[in-house]
Order: C-alpha cells, then sequence, then structure tokens
C-alpha cells in the first residue's frame, strides 16, 4: 500500500507504472473521488468522458459506458480530502514510484 | 451531518423560531447568570456566559471554519458543554445550600429538557464546518485503512509541537505554561467521560477492547490512578484550582470545542465510527505531544511541577492506539462491514482538523497574553488617534465596583480606553494588568479577555480599531 498526498489546486492526475491512471473526479454535490482513468471495456480515457452532474455517473468518451457513482467508487483507491489537501491509498508497494501531474482540462468534471 | 434517513422514518426538525424560543429561555437561566469572580470556586453548577450576546448570534447558521474561534462559537460551545455535562456527575468537594440549589437546578429535568432541544442545532451549529471540510470516498478496506493511519500518525508525531515551542519562547514561560494547564482542564478533569457514553449496550469483541481503555483511563478502580486525580495533582502542584470548572470563564472556544467533540460524536450513537476514528488519532498521538509537554513543564519549573500526567500517557498511550485499532475498530469492521470505514476515516481527520485548529487558538492567545504588559503603551495610540472616538460605533460605559465582564471576545480588533477609575484587564488566570484612567490596550480580533472594575466607579469606552493599522 502506498499513501500519496497532494492539493487539488495543484494536482489533478497520478500515473502508476506505464498503464495505471487516476484522475480527480471533482463535481459539486459529490466527494472528490480518485477516480480510475481506466475503462474496464476496452481501456478508455475516463477524464475524457462526461458525467451526470445529479448521480454523479461517468460515462466513458470511446464506447459511451457509464458507470454509477458506487461502481466508480469501487474501482477506485481509499480517498479523504480536507480542505484542498488530498490523500489517497494505492493498492502498489509503498516503494513504487508514481507520478503526480496537472492535466489542464478533466473534460469529466466540466458541466454538460 | 446526519446519517441519510429514509424518508419514512424521518422527523421534522424543530422550526427556527421555536428554537428561537427555547434558547431565549435556556439562556436565561440563573447557572448562566452574572459572576461576582472570574474563578467559578468549587461550583461546577455555575456556567457564567454572555446571555447578552445572544441577540447577535443565529444559533441556527452553521459556523464556517472561519468562525471556529469566534464570539458566536464561544457562547455555542458553552451551552453545548454545559448540556453535554449535565449528563455527568459532578460534585462540589463541599455541599452547601446554595450549591445543593445550583445542583438540583442544573439536574433538574426541564433544563435538561431545553438544553436536549437546543442540542442538535449547536452541533450542527458548532460542528457542521466539517461536513464541508471533510469528504472521504473511494474503496477503504481494513489494509488501505491501516497504511491511511500508519501514514498519518507517523506525520503526525514528526517534528516538534508549536505550542510547545510557543510556550518556551514566551517572555514568561511559566505563565504561557499555566495558560495551557488551565485549557487543559476543560477536558482532564473529566477525562473520558464521553468514552463511558460508548461502553454500554450490546455490540461484540470491540465493546470489551473499549472497555479495556476505559479501565485504564480510570485507573482500575483506584482513585489515585485515575487520569483525572493525576491531572488534579499537576495543577495543584502548580498552585492552580484543581476543582471541575474552576475556570470555566477562561476556556477558549478552540479548547470546548475538544472536549464537545468526543461528546457530540457518542451522545448520538449513530456517529460511533466517527467517535472510534477520533480515539484512534488522539490516543495514537497523544504520546508524543506528551512527552514534549513534560519536557517542557519540567525545563520551566523544574522540580515543582507534578508531571506524572503526561509521563503516564507516555507509557500508556501507544497500547491504547495499538488496542483502539486492534481491539476496537478491526472488531467492529468485521462486524459493520467496509462502509463503516468511511465513518472512522472522518472522525479521524475531524479530530486532526479541530486539534490543528485549536492549537494555532491556544498559540494566538498566549502570544496576546504574553505581550499584555505592553497595553498601557497603547494609551498613546489614542492621543495619536483622535479620530477613533467619533462615530457611532464607539461604546461607552460606567460600571460599579466589583462589575465583570465575563470573558469574551470580538471578531473585529477593538481598542479599549479607560477614562475614569481603575480596572483589571485580564485574559487568562495568570495574565492580567491593572489599567489606570488615559491608558488603554488594543485587543486582536478573538482574542479572550475579561474585566473587573476595582475602584467604586469605573468610566470605559471601546472602539473598533480596523484599518487604523494598530498592532496589539
Amino acid at each position: 500500500m502506498k499513501v500519496i498526498h497532494f492539493d487539488s489546486r495543484d494536482q489533478n492526475f497520478v500515473t502508476v507504472g506505464d498503464h495505471e491512471r487516476y484522475f480527480l473526479l471533482d463535481r459539486p454535490g459529490h466527494a472528490p473521488l480518485m477516480c480510475n482513468d481506466t475503462c474496464p471495456h476496452r481501456g478508455g480515457p475516463l477524464h475524457l468522458g462526461t458525467s451526470d452532474e445529479r448521480t454523479g455517473a461517468v460515462t466513458c468518451p470511446w464506447h459511451e459506458t457509464t458507470y454509477t457513482r458506487p461502481a466508480l467508487e469501487r474501482r477506485s483507491p481509499a480517498t479523504v480530502r480536507v480542505g484542498t489537501r488530498i490523500t489517497a491509498v494505492l493498492d502498489i508497494p509503498a516503494d513504487m514510484p508514481v507520478t503526480l501531474d496537472r492535466k489542464q482540462r478533466i473534460l469529466a468534471n466540466e458541466c454538460l | 451531518m446526519k446519517p441519510a434517513i429514509s424518508a419514512v422514518y424521518r422527523t421534522t426538525p424543530l422550526a427556527g423560531s421555536k428554537i428561537g424560543d427555547i434558547s431565549r429561555n435556556f439562556i436565561n437561566h440563573p447557572l448562566f447568570a452574572q459572576p461576582t469572580s472570574f474563578l467559578c470556586e468549587d461550583n461546577p453548577f455555575r456556567r457564567p456566559l454572555r446571555p447578552q450576546d445572544l441577540p447577535t448570534i443565529d444559533l441556527t447558521r452553521p459556523l464556517p471554519q472561519s468562525e471556529f474561534a469566534s464570539n458566536a462559537a464561544l457562547l455555542g460551545q458553552r451551552l453545548l458543554a454545559t448540556i453535554y455535562e449535565t449528563d455527568l456527575l459532578f460534585l462540589p468537594t463541599r455541599m452547601d445550600s446554595r450549591r445543593r440549589e445550583d445542583m438540583r437546578a442544573f439536574y433538574d429535568d426541564d433544563f435538561r429538557q431545553s438544553g436536549e432541544l437546543l442540542r442538535p442545532t449547536l452541533e450542527r451549529q458548532l460542528f457542521g464546518f466539517l461536513e464541508d471540510e471533510i469528504t472521504v470516498s473511494g474503496n477503504w478496506t481494513l489494509e488501505s485503512f491501516r497504511a491511511y493511519a500508519a501514514d498519518a500518525v507517523a506525520q503526525a508525531n514528526r517534528g516538534a509541537s508549536e505550542v510547545v515551542r510557543t510556550i518556551r519562547q514566551a517572555r514568561d514561560p511559566g505563565a504561557a505554561a499555566t495558560e495551557f494547564l488551565v485549557q487543559l482542564a476543560s477536558d482532564f478533569l473529566s477525562e473520558a467521560s464521553a468514552m463511558a457514553r460508548n461502553v454500554l449496550g450490546n455490540y461484540g469483541p470491540a465493546q470489551s477492547g473499549l472497555f479495556t481503555i476505559l479501565i485504564d483511563e480510570y485507573g482500575y478502580g483506584v482513585p489515585k490512578q485515575k487520569h483525572s486525580t493525576i491531572f488534579e495533582a499537576t495543577l495543584a502542584s502548580r498552585g492552580l484550582d484543581n476543582r471541575p470548572h474552576a475556570y470555566w470563564q477562561f476556556y477558549l472556544p478552540s479548547s470546548l470545542a475538544l472536549v464537545n467533540y468526543f461528546h457530540f460524536v457518542s451522545k448520538n450513537h449513530n456517529h460511533f465510527g466517527r467517535y472510534v476514528g477520533a480515539l484512534l488519532y488522539t490516543e495514537a498521538t497523544l504520546a508524543e505531544a506528551n512527552r514534549q509537554q513534560s519536557d517542557m513543564l519540567r525545563t520551566i519549573f523544574g522540580t515543582d511541577v507534578d508531571t506524572l500526567y503526561f509521563d503516564e500517557h507516555v507509557q500508556i498511550d501507544p497500547h491504547h492506539g495499538k488496542m483502539a485499532l486492534e481491539r476496537v475498530i478491526v472488531p467492529l469492521v468485521a462486524r459493520c462491514g467496509n462502509g463503516l470505514l468511511g465513518d472512522i476515516v472522518r472522525g479521524f481527520e475531524e479530530f486532526r482538523l479541530l486539534q490543528q485548529l485549536a492549537d494555532q487558538d491556544l498559540i494566538d492567545q498566549i502570544k496576546f497574553a504574553d505581550r499584555l504588559f505592553k497595553a498601557p503603551d497603547s494609551g498613546a495610540l489614542c492621543t495619536t488617534q483622535p479620530g477613533l472616538w467619533d462615530g457611532p460605533g464607539v461604546l461607552r460605559f460606567d460600571e460599579p465596583k466589583g462589575e465583570i465582564s465575563v470573558p469574551h471576545l470580538h471578531d473585529v480588533d477593538e481598542i479599549f480606553e479607560l477614562t475614569e477609575g481603575e480596572i483589571e484587564f485580564t485574559v487568562g488566570p495568570a495574565h492580567a494588568i491593572t489599567l489606570k484612567a488615559g491608558e488603554a490596550v488594543l485587543i486582536p480580533a478573538r482574542r479572550l479577555h475579561g474585566t473587573k472594575v476595582l475602584s467604586e466607579r469605573c468610566r470605559y469606552r471601546v472602539a473598533e480599531a480596523v484599518g487604523y493599522g494598530l498592532v496589539a
């Protein structure tokens, strides 16, 4: 298990190794979630998808598969936000390096 | 703040107008009335506050984090502490007719009923901001929780305490350390009372785990080993009054918040997950804090202080941290499922945040108290700023000998000038100065202070000092 910390004003994207990615899904009315970016269907980038502000569901941009908020929560690492400080627990060895970035746009966080 | 309840089970909350009626009736109770001394000597039932502040405060408005240490928060925390503590038994060391009458009033069913009606409103007012500040999401498992808690505790136990550093660096470290002990008295003299709320009922092995921690807190039934008794000895070693709530009027809103939070998440058992999360945080981090505090007290006071309270926690709290995790949280999660971990994380983070806010409030108060000796210099500022005393915002007071202004705080910087007589201006039991006519003091926003008239008659005036660039 690896615990990471970052400020949501500075970073919103985490990469582990070559394929594992997480983005900060942050919509009004829903707790910010370190959402697994990889669509379980064919690997599409969920951060480029759309989200339903009311239900919190996210739709993949590739094949328009929709994931409910509980389904997203089950695939996402344990996360807690205090103010703008985010702490997440990734299910990887503690010494595995991760990269924290800031994506200019997380489309899934934008209003439809 | 409230756990989700399906519509069919929901109870209609009391209307705001009802809350207004109940709070006015409650706050005007004689137990909250004007005192004759800053000390509530051997009378834990007398809880002076400032009923006159109520009309300016909307108890139904949740205070944002930025108002955590405001005057509205102080009034609310004083009321809430009183309401919670009517569930606890306090007995004065000496009972007389007045104390007996006060005791009857404190535990009177009608008084308690009014308090119970107000309690949820006050809890929302004072702790509602935690809901906005903290969110928990994702897939929590016991394994991820263990990693998260270990990381958070290691962070908390790293480095020197800012409170300890502030006290050590004070102009008068002894006086600063005394104020620190006084704030701790709000909690430690009835230590673990909130915990005791959680050991009744029937909820499996975790109940026994919590009970073993409670037994330690209560000294295995041996009065001298009880943690509150050990802290009484600490206070006595410094010549401080060690009877419960002798220093009630000097408690900061943040000190009361720490005590009240544990009652808040223990009084209503819908919050039991939050309670055990907060318990884990405090038990797992207190040993290091107490080690630094014990060292500080011995450095400042030498052998003239009893530090057993702090040394005992250095020894026992690492055990309590492990017990809270392995013997309380693990069996609770086994019984309730991983869904409970969200509440446990919330409680852990809520108490961590409250502790950080309380530390800052105490640091600010100690710094204010420590430079109080410069206060009469502020009188010169009044002559260089003649415009201070113009305008409708200036308040003028004319008070008789012995009149007390119960310690309170303002939400903006103020200047206080004595124009006639003598007054004691105090910001804590170890920090008071006498002001004479023509002398003034700058009171920074949200710094606790009170006054007592020393002369036959006393006149003073108070003005907002915002915009004058005055530094207290």
